[in-house]
C-alpha cells in the first residue's frame, strides 16, 4: 500500500527519489519533465553516481565467462601466444582461438605513418559540404586525387588518400565496419588512415594524410594544381 | 561467443591463399579485455547513472552496453575508437531503454559529450553546482524536501519527520517541488 492508502503505479520521478528502477508505463509531458529534474538531482549527491564494487566485479566475471575461461587464466595464454610468435595462427585453430583473436598479433615491425601529402604547388579545393561530413566519412574524387574525409569527435577533420599504400589500388569505404577496404590484397585502414589489418608479408604504411580545413560551409583539401614540379 | 569473437576480431579468418592475416594494433590499444573493462566501466556507469538517476537501471544499462560491445569491439582499436564505440552503443541502448520503459525519450546521449565524459570523467559531485542553482530559486519548503530526498538520500518517512509533516504531505510536497524544479530547468535551457 502506498502511504496515501491506495495502490497505484508510482510515478517515475518518485521511484528515482528512492533510487529505485523506473516503473514501466506511459507518462505525460509534465511527469517527463519532473522525471528529468529528478534524474538530475539524484545524480548530484556526493558519490551518488559511483557503482557498487560488487557490481563492477560481477560484470567483470560475467564477461570473463563469455570468453570461456577464468579471467586469471588469460594472462598465461597471452604469454604463451607471445612466445609462439608467428606460429600463433596455428594455435588459433585450437582451444585458445578466442585468445589469439582477441590478443591479436603485432607485426614484426610497424612502418611509420606516411607524412602529410604536400603538393609542390597546390590549391584548396572543396571536396564536400560541411553538413555532409558530420560524424561520418565521405569519399571524394578530383582530377588528381581520390580520398576520404572524416569528421571526428570535436569537429576535428581528417583527410586521407584513397589509394592503398601497398600497390595503389583504390580503397572502398566500408560503411558498416567504418573502415577503408583494399579490394586487391585484403588490407583495411581506419578512416584516419591507420592499418587495421593486412595479409601481406610486411605491414603497409599508413595512408598519406592530406591537409584539410573547414572554410565556411565547405570542407577543403589542399590538392595539386596539375603542373608537374620542375626538375631541380 | 568464441566463434563470434574470432570472425570479427580477425576480420573474417584466414585469406584465400591461406596466408595469415595480421592485425595491426593501435599504439595505445588496450592490452586485453580486462584492461579495457577496468578503464571504462566506472566512467560508463557514471555516464548512464546521470541519464537514469537510479542504481538498478544504471547497472542494467552498463551491463547491456558491455555485452553488446563485447563481440564487435576490436581489441586492436585505439582508446579513442573504443570510447567512440562505447558512446555509440550507450546511446542506442539508452534510447531503446526509454522506448521500452516509458514510450518516450527522457534523456539522450550526445556522442561528443559522451566521448569527452569517457575520456576525462568529471570529478565526483560535478552535477552538484547545477543542482544547487536549481534548488536555490525554489521556496524554502520545496527546496528542503528535495535536499532531504535527493541530496541527503533520506527516506520519505525520515524526510517527513525532519520537516514535521505527514508522509502523505511530504509526498505531495515532493511532487510539487519536482514540478517547480522542472520549470526552473526549462527556463534555464
Amino acid at each position: 500500500m502506498s502511504p496515501l492508502g491506495r495502490r497505484r503505479r508510482p510515478r517515475p520521478s518518485e521511484a528515482v527519489a528512492d533510487n529505485g528502477p523506473i516503473p514501466a508505463g506511459p507518462v505525460d509531458d509534465e511527469e517527463a519533465e519532473a522525471l528529468r529534474a529528478a534524474i538530475e538531482l539524484r545524480s548530484a549527491g556526493p558519490a551518488a553516481d559511483l557503482p557498487r564494487p560488487e557490481f563492477v566485479e560481477g560484470l567483470r566475471r560475467r564477461l570473463g565467462e563469455l570468453e570461456g575461461e577464468a579471467p586469471t587464466a588469460r594472462v598465461g595464454r597471452r604469454a604463451f601466444l607471445t612466445a609462439a610468435g608467428a606460429g600463433a595462427g596455428a594455435v588459433a585453430a585450437g582451444v585458445a582461438g578466442v585468445v589469439a583473436d582477441r590478443t591479436l598479433l603485432q607485426p614484426a615491425h610497424e612502418p611509420a605513418a606516411s607524412g602529410p601529402l604536400e603538393p609542390a604547388s597546390g590549391a584548396w579545393v572543396q571536396v564536400a559540404g560541411a553538413d555532409e561530413v558530420t560524424r561520418r566519412t565521405v569519399s571524394f574524387t578530383t582530377s588528381h586525387v581520390v580520398g576520404f574525409v572524416t569528421e571526428r569527435a570535436g569537429c576535428d577533420l581528417v583527410a586521407v588518400s584513397g589509394a592503398c599504400s601497398h600497390q595503389g589500388c583504390l580503397l572502398k569505404l566500408n560503411e558498416t565496419e567504418k573502415r577503408l577496404d583494399c579490394p586487391c590484397h585484403r588490407t583495411s585502414f581506419s578512416s584516419e588512415g591507420r592499418v587495421l589489418f593486412h595479409q601481406l608479408p610486411a605491414a603497409p604504411s599508413s595512408l598519406a594524410r592530406l591537409q584539410v580545413r573547414r572554410n565556411g560551409d565547405a570542407i577543403e583539401v589542399l590538392l595539386p594544381t596539375g603542373q608537374m614540379p620542375q626538375q631541380a | 561467443m568464441a566463434e563470434r569473437g574470432r570472425g570479427r576480431a580477425a576480420g573474417g579468418g584466414s585469406g584465400p591463399a591461406g596466408r595469415p592475416l595480421h592485425v595491426v594494433r593501435a599504439g595505445d590499444a588496450y592490452a586485453d579485455w580486462e584492461e579495457l573493462y577496468a578503464d571504462n566501466v566506472v566512467r560508463l556507469y557514471r555516464l548512464l547513472y546521470s541519464k537514469v538517476g537510479n542504481r538498478v537501471d544504471a547497472e542494467d544499462l552498463t551491463t547491456e552496453v558491455f555485452l553488446a560491445a563485447y563481440g564487435p569491439l576490436r581489441l586492436e582499436a585505439s582508446r579513442g575508437e573504443v570510447r567512440a564505440y562505447l558512446s555509440q552503443t550507450a546511446r542506442t541502448v539508452l534510447a531503446s531503454f526509454w522506448r521500452r520503459r516509458l514510450g518516450k525519450e527522457i534523456t539522450g546521449i550526445d556522442l561528443d559529450a559522451a566521448e569527452e565524459f569517457l575520456e576525462r570523467p568529471p570529478p565526483d559531485g560535478y552535477a552538484a553546482k547545477r543542482a544547487q542553482r536549481i534548488l536555490a530559486v525554489l521556496p524554502a519548503r520545496s527546496r528542503r524536501i528535495l535536499e532531504l530526498r535527493f541530496l541527503e538520500r533520506r527516506s520519505l518517512r525520515d524526510s517527513a519527520d525532519a520537516m514535521g509533516i505527514t508522509v502523505g504531505n511530504a509526498k505531495v510536497l515532493q511532487h510539487r517541488a519536482l514540478r517547480m524544479a522542472a520549470q526552473v530547468r526549462e527556463d534555464e535551457s
